[in-house]
């Protein structure tokens, strides 16, 4: 019922990549300081974009405008040809967009289990009155939770931990929760904001392969924020780099690595990691 | 004092507790979502009694379907008052919205005394309500016994609200997190009108056995029993649900049992009872359930 929504619309040859996201001339200002400018992308069915810059450079507010956290001052955001711009963002969570946060912010005094359970009940059909009379529609909907949280749960690896609270786990895991809550909303789009920070080496390799693995199986489009370049590089296909909110290039990984402007802006001297 | 006056006292005060407890609520539950005090919410409760009587007096209906009425007029009223004082202000400082509420509250007061007048009105008090009960030596208000059994309902049915419902879960998240809630696919204010209708309708179901209690409605009404339930859900811990209704629960209790116990103290008896809760709240500064009050109910 919930994650089913997700199958819908993928019936195109996969040649013809459907537009998932299109920002054209997006323009954030906050009083006289310019967030984001003229920021335009066209993001294909499945597509991994990567979107990098220095701190402040408004990759955060990017996110925000997309599920109408703060509002656009300029410009239009399409989803799937619909738009998108001034939709409330509960509207647009239920579109299928669904986002993490670069400081996690779970539900801290529920537990795992609850955590990701609390983001398929707002999917839920039932209301007041199927709940009070116990339809079989119901307990239906109540099984399917419990089975697809469990699936989210070992999907990310979290299983073991499903009745602890959720601000015991330590920092990757909650990381890692938070997108397990994501997808319970049933997204079609994934917003990951700075997915591998606090993570030491080995949790971040584990982490590519997870958002990788999760792209497949739940056919997502994903944009990731990332100071990481391990991550960004190896797991995005393209990459646009933001610098003070204007774009300053857009291109597949081993472009970016060779544009003089990025290096210049970003990865600077001596960053022999990239 | 003899046992069968223990027991009519102890039922008594059983069920102006569950009044208290019920107006609480109200506080508590729109304290946990929106963690605004509305100061309204005594004058809420006053409107519902007048609902009710203007249906029940001047149109005629029936006395359930005049109660019935009354209480969705008040929980329209709770979302119109959300909307138009609370709604507005919510992206500045609290303090502006408790301003806010202070001020609806005068207003709500004065619009009573102008439109419907400052006189007391009689209450209409159904016939059945008005029987004793004899059990032996005890004498029970049937009264009494109705607002036990409903008040009972009223938790129960607001517990399964917040526990197993949609629009529950989504007013316990919003207890936590306005803006994740929203990354939930959560309305916000969809959310926030319905706790205030639910509120808004607890005030109206008590304000119902408070006037079959004291039949003499007037528009300050609210402010004694609004002001003791805002003190109940303090002591209870401002935000839990439980706290609220059990700080009711003492707070009725005591308004009863202390000049039953002690008659000859009854006209301290105001004194007697808020002493008695300083004395709680200097050891429990957050309240008797103060702990949980982000996670409610």
């Amino acid at each position: 019922m919930i994650l089913q929504a997700v199958e819908v619309e993928r019936t195109t040859e996969p040649n013809v990549r459907q537009t998932v996201l299109k920002l054209e001339h997006v323009t954030k200002k906050f009083g006289g300081l310019v967030a984001v400018s003229d920021f335009n992308v066209d993001l294909k069915e499945g597509e991994l974009l990567g979107l990098i810059g220095p701190n402040g450079a408004g990759k955060t507010t990017i996110f925000n405008l997309i599920t109408h956290v703060i509002p656009v001052t300029e410009g239009k955001i399409e989803f799937y040809g619909k738009d998108i711009t001034k939709l409330s963002t509960d509207r647009i969570i239920k579109l299928g967009i669904a986002r993490t946060f670069q400081n996690i912010r779970l539900f801290s005094n529920m537990s795992v289990k609850e955590n990701i359970m609390t983001a398929f009940h707002v999917h839920l059909k039932s209301d007041l009155f199927t709940a009070v009379a116990f339809l079989p529609k119901y307990r239906e909907e109540e099984e399917f939770i419990q089975q697809k949280t469990w699936e989210l749960m070992k999907e990310v690896g979290i299983e073991h931990l499903a009745d602890h609270k959720s601000s015991s786990l330590p920092y990757g895991l909650q990381r890692k929760l938070e997108i397990a809550r994501a997808l319970a909303t049933s997204p079609k789009l994934l917003l990951l904001d700075e997915p591998a920070a606090g993570m030491n080496p080995d949790e971040t390799l584990e982490l590519n392969q997870l958002i990788l693995r999760i792209r497949e199986r739940y056919k997502l489009t994903v944009i990731v924020i990332e100071h990481d370049m391990k991550v960004i590089m190896n797991i995005s296909e393209r990459i646009i780099v933001l610098d003070h909110g204007v774009t300053i290039a857009e291109g597949t990984p081993s472009e970016i690595q060779q544009n003089p402007l990025v290096i210049k802006a970003y990865l600077g001297v001596g960053d022999e990691d990239a | 004092m003899g046992w069968s006056l223990f027991m009519q006292h102890l039922v008594n005060a059983i069920s102006l507790g569950f009044v208290f407890g019920l107006v609480a609520v109200g506080y508590a539950l729109v304290y946990g979502v929106v963690k605004l005090v509305n100061f309204a919410h005594g004058d809420v409760f006053m409107m519902a009694a007048y609902f009710m009587f203007y249906a029940s007096v001047l149109f005629g209906f029936p006395w359930l379907a005049a109660v019935i009425f009354g209480v969705v007029m008040t929980a329209l009223l709770g979302v119109g008052i959300e909307k138009v004082a609370y709604r507005p202000l919510r992206k500045y400082p609290r303090i502006n919205s408790l301003v806010s509420s202070i001020g609806m509250s005068f207003l709500l007061q004065n619009f009573a005394v102008v439109v419907f007048g400052g006189i007391q009105r009689s209450f209409p008090v159904p016939e059945m309500m008005r029987k004793t009960i004899i059990l032996g030596e005890v004498r029970i208000q049937a009264v009494s016994i109705y607002t036990i059994v409903f008040s009972i309902l009223m938790v129960l049915l607001l517990t399964f609200i917040l526990q197993k419902t949609k629009i529950g879960l989504a007013m316990r998240i919003l207890s936590t997190d306005f803006d994740t809630a929203r990354l939930m696919g959560i309305n916000v204010d969809n959310t926030i009108s319905f706790t205030f209708a639910l509120g808004s309708a607890l005030a109206a179901v008590s304000a119902v056995f408070y006037a079959l209690r004291y039949p003499q409605i007037f528009p300050f009404m609210g402010q004694y029993p609004g002001s003791r339930a805002f003190i109940a859900a303090v002591v209870g811990g401002i935000g839990s649900i439980k706290g609220a209704l059990i700080g009711g629960f003492l707070l009725g209790m005591l308004t009863v049992l202390l000049p039953a116990a002690f008659p000859e103290y009854s006209g301290y008896r105001e004194a007697l009872i808020f002493a008695l809760l300083v004395i709680v709240l200097v050891f429990k500064p957050n309240g008797l359930f103060g702990q949980e009050a982000g996670e409610k109910a």
